[in-house]
Order: structure tokens, then C-alpha cells, then sequence
């Protein structure tokens, strides 16, 4: 099996005034290609630590890691940022888009960063309903269509990897459920692994694999 | 307690607190001292100009001498006139002067010490000098009126200021300027506290709308902001009005030692009274006033102010239509507020529309531009205020350079000649004539004579000053004239005269025109052969060669210009003026030494040159901190999207080349939008303001090299600003804070 992910023996910690906070300790799984995981826990669990951590904008205490066939230990900085900019793609829970852009102006933007062609971008936004909405800025649109142009975004740049932090946690469940079902519907057609951190337990049930970090074991 | 929480922003934000404390304190200090030095600048140079003329000679129009029955006749017209008797003493070389102390009683400005104590003559009752000069003495009675008397009666005329060397009116055009500069910076300052006060509010929205949701009421929030506003500004007035003192103080020091120099006293009074305090009191309450009028409009916060371009278009036309043909300052200057406040109104949108994207633009570029849109927007405000600052500095700069150069070649031609000697009233030129021929040690000279004539326009006769001299003279040929015919000096010569630009512009005279010249009565047409600068004096001025002047000429004033040979053959000023002085039997002569002169005159205005730079400059450094500051609050509530270029893969050089394009195309847009406005302000100072007030004018130049300078400065001052912005956390937009207002465009 080829692995997306391979975490062993993680642990983080961050260091405030008093003293260092632990995130978790000693954590290890795998992402196999084209798997979806579920990052689920509490509040404060550290999903969104984790998920910087495998995009390589947060560093790690101890433990190693490998994402897509990298060494995490050996990245550099401007290495991680090439990871990121062709093949792991990110969507928060909101502010995804750049405000003063176009919906389709932003879709361009990941694209061009990716080095793949504007060809497929109206194409991209239409498949996720958001035809004749193009030319509207962020703001002129609803949350749940701000959701679907980030996912048009992440699309547009054909990852291998996607890490989502709660990419439906602003939305409501019906809405919810339309994003969700475009990311693992596009998820399952194109054998792209996936992370995503969610309190949504329904949402996380769609996931190949669940890992719970407030119990901090193996998923 | 709700005061308390309305004020919990700034214990969260302490860092704005102390930008609007430092911007209310700055603008102050700006103000007070601008006012301080304008003060200043203005009392030296009246203290100066009083001391050097606090009387002016008045004579016939007829160049007949006075008589008592003159004096009479001027007293009965209700002028201050006092009467001046000259008598020579038995030794005759000295002599003592008449004066009627009952006479000079009503002149205030110059009390009997002070105002007339020259040449060390002694000075005695008018009665007893008149006892001498019927005893047989040779006398000469003057008359004299304070400067800015009323109007002369018919027949009458102040004498020329000796060789026309007055600096009173390029001091005047300093001053002017002095004081427009001043208006600009009010406005400037009132346009940096307003935007940075109206951006803090923007950010307050939020927790005000929160208070007003817990039952605060609308007014009383309001209340409490203004109170607010009130006492911070009640705290920077008084650091700033120090400030703004100590500032002018540490430059008018040089500028007061130079006049006192020239004027042989002190001239300088420092510490500016209450005025000045009030009056920065009630510039500080008006802005507040203004910045309190959103508040009470219940707008408060609102920062995306409308672009109004059509009407900015609308306000610099009108401008244009006031302040190209104006007469009198008011409309210039009224013309000229139009013009920038249109330019302020029009900018921002002017800059979105020109950096607005074309749609092939590759998407990091389009990024950029449609950011840089999101700044004009946001920072509208102290972006306009730094583009009027940057255009007053390239105006002042290019209008103290062009004044430098053409000053001191002014200078240069007019105090030609080593020494400049008055030729005694009554005395004939011969005798000194003949003593200057015998001196191997004077290597040239020649005389002046100046006086009235007419002129016969249109049918009408009007009264111009007269200057004749020898034209093959080296010292006059030197001139550089502002226009001329193709041989000025051999028709000259010949006859015919040159004008000065005062002159040339009143009647519009210019090379070839004819007109039709009225001296002693005696009618002549001549050519008008070519046009000369003369900064010094107010009045028009015809230049004849002296051999052309009828018989009957009766000359007001009378000079030697004597060129001393170099080296050792060179006859010593001393001796010089010991030979004339016995070659005309006369006990002192009025000499001038032209180098002495030279040097103050340029000391006073390179004075005044500082000041002016000082100014403009500290009016841009405040514009500049105000940007500096407002620019990265903005920057700092885009933090999050300058993240998202790292989540998208840009690495850390190349998200700070591209934020730092983006802060350099900023800055660059306001550079060049500042030019134009540079370019105008210049062209209304040198054009416009000193033909309506002078009658002359400067040579229009406008000195690329230095906007490339000031394009480095904001260069620099962007990549500052880039550096900053992109550094920090901001390459983890997971962590970052939660935005205000989210999707914002
Ligand atoms: N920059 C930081 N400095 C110090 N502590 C931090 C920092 N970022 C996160 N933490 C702490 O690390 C822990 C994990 O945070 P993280 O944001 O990963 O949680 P999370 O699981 O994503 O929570 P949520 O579900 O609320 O998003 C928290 O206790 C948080 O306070
Ligand atoms: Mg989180």
C-alpha cells in the first residue's frame, strides 16, 4: 500500500510564559493514498496543530513523519512551501478566499500557483453550483458558496494530499452536507488522501478511518 | 463604568492610544511651530526694514530743492513730515543736522535716538541750524516722512531707495509663501488626525455595537467618545505647543542672528505669547470638531470613504478658472484650495481606476492590484495627506532652488563693482571725476543717476523711477536680461531703453514696443530694446543711457560704482573714501560696501531658505508617520490573507517580495500622483502668487533629480513597511486571530 501519511511517535508541545504546554504525546498512524481520516477531539485536542504540523508551517518536538513519500525531518522550509503549493492543499473553516478577488479570480490564483492551466476553472466552480457566480466578490456570496469555491480551489490545483481544519463548521447541516458531499465525491474519483478535523460526527462517519487525539492512541 | 468600557479598546490596544496621542501631539507642534516662525520671520524682517528705512525721503517730482514752504504746504496736506537741515560747520567737513523734535512727535516708529542716529552728526534744534545757514553756511534742507505714510500730494515723490537694493519685497514674497505653506499644513495635519482617528474607530465598531446592545444609549456612547477624543486632545496640546516652540526656536536662532547682524541689533523677540497657544488651541478644537461630526452623525467608523472623482474634476476646474487669471491673492488662493482639495477628492478613486486589473493579468499580479485597490480604499485619507505634503516639498524645493539661483545672480549683477558711493546733494560729479581719473588704483567707475520720468501711454501720463547711466559700462553689460531685441547694448547706447519687468508687465512692454518717454518736460519715442530683472524694488523703471538725457534732467539721486584694481596697485577703501570726501569738501560720504552687503542679504535668505525647507519637510515626516501608522493597522487586519499566500505555498522570500511589491507600488502610486500637485503648487508660488503681488516673477523649473530622491525615500519607506508586514506569525494562518468584519474587500 502506498502511504499518503506516515506519522510514529509525534509529540508536541507549545511554550507559553509558564512553562511548556503539551498537545499530544507519542502519536503514530498512517494515511494510505486516495483514505480519508476523520480528525475528531474536543476543543483544544490539537487537530489544528496537527494538521499544520503535516503541512509543515508548525514544527514538531520528537517523532517522525513522512507526507507523500517526504521525509518531514529533512524539509526545509522553502521545501514544505513547494509541498503546499503543488501538492497538499488546505481549506479552513472560513476565509478561504482572497476578499478583494473574484470568486473565479481566486480559483485562478491556486491554479496558477500550482502551475496548472485556467482551462478547467469555470468548469470547476459549475460542478460545484456555483455557475453565473463567478465574477461575485466573497463577500456577495453565502458561507456555504465561500466553502464551494474553496473546495473549487483545491480542486483547481489537483492535489495528492488535502488537509481540511473544520471546512464545515461555519456552515449549517444541510449546506454542510452539500460541501461534504462535493470534497469526497471529487475525494473518491480522483485517489486523493484526506484529513479533516471536524466535531461533526456525521461528517466524520463518511471518513475511510476515524482518529479521536483526546484518547491520543492509534486511529 | 461604561466609560470604562468604552476606553477597554485601548487597554487592548495601547499601541493606538499612543498613535493618536502622538499624532494630536505632532500636529501641534507642527502648527505652533509654523505659526511661531511665520511670527518670527515676519517681525525681523519689519523690525529689520524700519531700521534700515523707519523714514523715507520724499522730493519734488520737478527734482526742484525743498524749501520751508514746502514743509508747510506737505503738513497742511496731514502728513507726519519732518524737516532735516544739513548745515556745514566752520572746518567744513563737518556739519550738523536740524531737526524739530516738535515735528517728529508725530511719527511713532522713529523716536529722535534710534531712527536718526547715523553718521555720528551731531544733531541740534532745527532753529539753531537755520541760524547757521543764514549765517552763510552751505545747507540743505530734506524732508522726510515715515515708510507707509499715507499717499504723497501731486507734485511730490519718495525717493528710490538708494541703488535699489531693497530686500523688502523679496522678503515680503517670502513670507507670503511662508504663510500659504502654513495653510497647507493645517490642512495636511487635520487630514493625518482625522484618518487616524477614524481607523482606530473602525476598529472599535464592533465592541461599540456590542455596548449599545447591552442598553447603552446611542448618545451617550457618543457622549463618551467625544469626551474621549476631547481629553487626549487636551493632553497633545500642550507637549505639542513645547514641542512646536522648542522647534522654532532651534531654527529661527540662525535666522535671527543673521538679521540682527545685518541690522546691528537684536531683532529676535522669542516666546511666542498666548496667541499662539490660543490659536493652536482653537485649530486643535476645530479639528476635534470635525472628527467629533462623524460621531455626532452617528457615521462613526465608516472608513471606506465615497469616492467622489467627479466632483474632485469639478473642484480643480473651478480652482484652475479662479487662479489662472487672478488678480488679487485671495482668488489665487482660494483658487488654488479648490484646486487640492479636488486633487484629495479625486486621488484615491483616480488611483483605483489607474491600478485597476486588466483581466490577462497574470493572478499574483491581479492580487496585488486588487490589494492595492483595498489600501486606496482604506487609507484614503492619509494617502492624500502624504501626496500634498510630497507636492508641497517638491514645490518648496523647486521654488527655493529657482529663488536661490536667480537671487544670487541677481545680487551678483547689481552689487557689481567693489564700492558704491553716494554722490553729496548739490555736489557736481567733477571734481570726484577728476580725483578717480588720477588713481591708478581704481580700475573703473561709473556714475548713476536716478530720478523721475513719465511715460505716454494711450494718451495718459504716467510717473515712472528713472535710472541713467553710462550703457558701455562693463557693470551694466553683465546683465542678463529676461528678453531683449538682437543688439540691446548698441541701441542702447544709441538711445533707446530698457525696462524693468515690474514695468514690462503693467504695461505689457516688450522688446519692440514703442513708447513715448517724458523726462524734464521733454517728449522722446523710443524703442523699448529689452527687459531686466529687478527683484529689490516695487516700483517700474525706465534704464537710459546717461548721454541721452535732455539738458534740463534734474537727477533725485546720484552714485558712484568704483571697481578697485587688484593686487597691489590697489588703492585702499579708506583711502578712497578720505579723496572723494576732500575732491567734494564734504565731511562724510554714504558708502556702501557691496561685499558686506552681498554676504548678509544671502545669509538672510539662505535663512530663510532652511526655514521653509524645515517645514515642508516636517510636514512630510508627519504625513509619512501618520501613513506609516494607519498603513499598518490596515496591513495588520490583512495579515490573515498575506497567510493564505504561505497555506497556498508561496515561501517566506517570496511572500515578502510580493507583499513589499505591494507596499512599493503604493507607495510609488502617491509619488506620482504626488508630481502633478508639486507641479501646480509650484507654478501658483512662482507664477501665479508673485506676479499678483510683486509684479515680477521667477523662472518656472521644476528639478527631476530631486523627485527621484524623494522616490527613493518612499521607496525605502515601503520596503520598511513590506518588511514588516510580512514578517512575524502570519505564516500560520491556522493560528491566526479571527478577523474583524471577516470577508472584508
Ligand atoms: N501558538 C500557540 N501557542 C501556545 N499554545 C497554542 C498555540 N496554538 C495552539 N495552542 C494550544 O494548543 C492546544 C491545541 O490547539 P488546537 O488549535 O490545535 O486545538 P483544536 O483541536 O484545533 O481546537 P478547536 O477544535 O477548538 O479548533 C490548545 O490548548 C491551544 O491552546
Ligand atoms: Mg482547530
Amino acid at each position: 500500500m502506498v502511504t499518503s501519511v506516515n506519522v510514529s511517535g509525534l509529540s508536541k508541545s507549545y511554550n507559553t510564559g509558564s512553562g511548556a504546554v503539551p498537545v499530544f504525546l507519542d502519536l503514530s498512524f498512517q494515511l494510505a493514498a486516495g483514505e480519508s481520516l476523520a480528525l475528531t477531539g474536543p476543543s483544544g485536542s490539537g487537530k489544528s496543530t496537527l494538521l499544520n504540523i503535516l503541512c509543515g508551517v508548525e514544527g514538531v518536538d520528537d517523532g517522525s513523519m513522512q507526507v507523500l513519500g517526504r521525509d518531514g525531518a529533512t524539509l526545509t522550509a522553502d521545501q514544505w512551501a513547494g509541498l503546499r503549493r503543488r501538492r497538499v492543499g488546505v481549506v479552513f473553516q472560513d476565509s478561504n478566499l482572497m476578499p478583494a478577488m473574484t470568486l473565479e479570480e481566486n480559483v485562478k490564483l491556486r491554479a496558477d500557483l500550482a502551475g496548472r492551466s485556467f482551462g478547467p476553472v469555470r468548469d470547476w466552480l459549475a460542478r460545484l453550483g456555483l455557475a453565473g457566480l463567478e465574477q461575485r466578490y466573497p463577500d456577495q456570496v453565502s458561507g456555504g458558496q465561500r466553502q464551494r469555491a474553496a473546495l473549487a480551489m483545491v480542486f483547481a490545483m489537483g492535489p495528492d494530499l488535502v488537509l481540511a481544519d473544520e471546512p464545515t463548521g461555519s456552515l449549517d447541516r444541510h449546506t454542510a452536507r452539500d460541501v461534504a458531499d462535493a470534497l469526497f465525491h471529487w475525494q473518491r474519483t480522483q485517489g486523493c488522501g484526506l484529513i479533516l478535523a471536524t466535531h461533526d460526527l456525521a461528517l466524520a462517519e463518511r471518513c475511510d478511518r476515524r482518529l479521536d487525539l483526546a484518547e491520543g492512541g492509534q486511529g | 463604568m461604561i466609560l470604562r468600557a468604552v476606553l477597554s479598546h485601548y487597554r487592548r490596544h495601547p499601541l493606538q492610544l499612543l498613535a493618536l496621542w502622538l499624532i494630536l501631539t505632532l500636529a501641534t507642534a507642527l502648527w505652533s511651530g509654523v505659526w511661531s516662525l511665520t511670527g518670527q520671520a515676519r517681525d525681523s524682517m519689519t523690525a529689520g526694514d524700519s531700521q534700515l528705512s523707519g523714514r523715507q525721503q520724499v522730493v519734488r517730482s520737478d527734482g526742484a530743492p525743498v524749501t520751508v514752504a514746502d514743509f508747510a504746504s506737505l503738513r497742511r496736506h496731514g502728513l507726519c513730515v519732518f524737516p532735516w537741515l544739513q548745515v556745514a560747520t566752520d572746518d567744513a567737513r563737518g556739519q550738523v543736522v536740524g531737526i524739530d523734535p516738535l515735528a517728529m512727535a508725530c511719527s511713532r516708529g522713529a523716536a529722535t535716538g534710534s531712527g536718526f542716529s547715523m553718521d555720528g552728526q551731531p544733531f541740534v534744534d532745527i532753529a539753531e541750524a537755520a541760524e547757521r545757514a543764514a549765517s552763510g553756511h552751505s545747507a540743505t534742507l530734506r524732508l522726510y516722512v515715515t515708510k507707509g505714510d499715507a499717499s504723497l500730494p501731486e507734485g511730490w515723490q519718495r525717493q528710490g531707495d538708494p541703488g535699489g537694493l531693497s530686500t523688502g519685497e523679496l522678503s515680503d514674497s517670502f513670507l507670503l509663501n511662508l504663510d500659504a505653506l502654513g495653510l497647507l499644513v493645517v490642512l495636511v495635519s487635520a487630514l493625518l488626525i482625522r484618518s487616524v482617528y477614524t481607523l482606530g474607530l473602525a476598529q472599535r465598531r464592533e465592541s461599540l455595537g456590542l455596548l449599545e446592545r447591552y442598553g447603552v444609549t446611542r448618545r451617550r456612547l457618543r457622549l463618551h467618545l467625544l469626551l474621549e477624543l476631547m481629553v487626549l486632545a487636551a493632553l497633545g496640546v500642550v507637549p505639542g505647543y513645547l514641542l512646536g516652540q522648542g522647534l522654532a526656536d532651534v531654527l529661527a536662532g540662525g535666522f535671527g542672528a543673521a538679521l540682527g547682524n545685518l541690522f546691528e541689533t537684536d531683532l529676535l523677540a522669542t516666546g511666542e505669547s498666548l496667541t499662539g497657544f490660543l490659536v493652536t488651541l482653537v485649530m486643535m478644537i476645530l479639528v476635534v470638531l470635525w472628527c467629533g461630526l462623524d460621531l455626532l452623525r452617528g457615521n462613526a467608523g465608516r472608513t471606506r470613504s465615497k469616492a467622489h472623482p467627479v466632483m474632485g474634476a469639478v473642484l480643480i476646474l473651478a480652482g484652475m478658472v479662479l487662479v489662472v487669471p487672478a488678480q488679487s491673492l485671495v482668488t489665487v488662493f482660494l483658487g488654488t484650495g479648490l484646486v487640492l482639495a479636488g486633487a484629495g477628492l479625486m486621488t484615491p478613486a483616480l488611483l483605483g481606476w489607474c491600478l485597476s486589473p486588466s483581466p490577462h493579468m497574470p493572478p499574483l499580479k491581479l492580487w496585488r492590484r486588487r490589494e492595492l485597490g483595498v489600501l486606496a480604499g482604506r487609507l484614503a485619507l492619509p494617502l492624500v495627506a502624504l501626496q500634498l505634503a510630497a507636492g508641497t516639498v517638491i514645490a518648496v524645493h523647486a521654488l527655493v532652488s529657482t529663488f536661490e539661483g536667480t537671487f544670487h545672480e541677481w545680487l551678483d549683477q547689481r552689487l557689481a563693482g567693489d564700492v558704491f558711493v553716494e554722490v553729496p546733494e548739490g555736489k557736481p560729479l567733477a571734481p570726484a571725476a577728476t580725483w578717480l581719473e588720477s588713481q591708478d588704483g581704481v580700475a573703473q567707475w561709473h556714475p548713476v543717476l536716478r530720478g523721475a520720468a513719465g511715460l505716454g501711454m494711450n494718451g495718459e501720463n504716467r510717473q515712472v523711477d528713472l535710472m541713467a547711466t553710462d550703457t558701455t559700462s562693463t557693470l551694466i553689460r553683465q546683465w542678463s536680461l529676461l528678453a531683449s531685441v538682437s543688439q540691446p547694448w548698441q541701441a542702447l547706447a544709441d538711445g533707446d531703453v530698457l525696462v524693468n519687468e515690474q514695468l514690462a508687465r503693467r504695461q505689457d512692454l516688450k522688446p519692440g514696443s514703442q513708447l513715448t518717454l517724458v523726462i524734464a518736460d521733454k517728449e522722446r519715442v523710443v524703442e523699448v530694446v529689452g527687459v531686466y530683472a529687478d527683484y529689490g524694488r516695487p516700483a517700474g523703471e525706465v534704464l537710459v543711457d546717461t548721454r541721452h538725457l535732455p539738458d534740463g534732467f534734474v537727477s533725485g539721486f546720484r552714485s558712484l560704482t568704483i571697481d578697485l584694481a587688484d593686487g597691489s596697485g590697489g588703492v585702499s577703501r579708506s583711502d578712497l573714501v578720505a579723496g572723494l570726501e576732500a575732491a567734494w569738501q564734504v565731511g562724510s560720504l554714504q558708502v556702501r560696501d557691496n561685499e558686506t552687503i552681498h554676504r548678509l542679504a544671502t545669509r538672510i535668505f539662505d535663512q530663510t531658505f532652511a526655514l521653509t525647507r524645515s517645514i515642508s519637510y516636517l510636514t512630510l515626516l508627519l504625513a509619512g508617520v501618520a501613513l506609516l501608522m494607519t498603513g499598518w493597522v490596515v496591513l495588520r487586519s490583512r495579515a490573515w490573507y498575506f497567510g493564505l499566500l504561505s497555506a497556498w505555498g508561496l515561501t517566506h522570500r517570496q511572500r515578502r517580495q510580493t507583499i513589499t511589491m505591494l507596499t512599493a507600488e503604493f507607495m510609488v502610486a502617491i509619488w506620482v500622483a504626488a508630481l502633478p500637485v508639486g507641479i501646480a503648487l509650484t507654478w501658483v508660488l512662482v507664477d501665479r502668487i508673485n506676479p499678483v503681488a510683486f509684479g515680477w516673477t521667477l523662472p518656472m523649473a521644476i528639478y527631476p533629480g530631486y523627485w527621484l530622491e524623494l522616490l527613493l525615500l518612499f521607496g525605502l519607506a515601503a520596503v520598511v513597511v513590506g518588511w514588516l508586514a510580512s514578517s512575524g506569525r502570519t505564516e500560520a494562518p491556522v493560528q491566526a486571530p479571527r478577523l474583524d468584519g471577516g470577508q472584508e474587500r
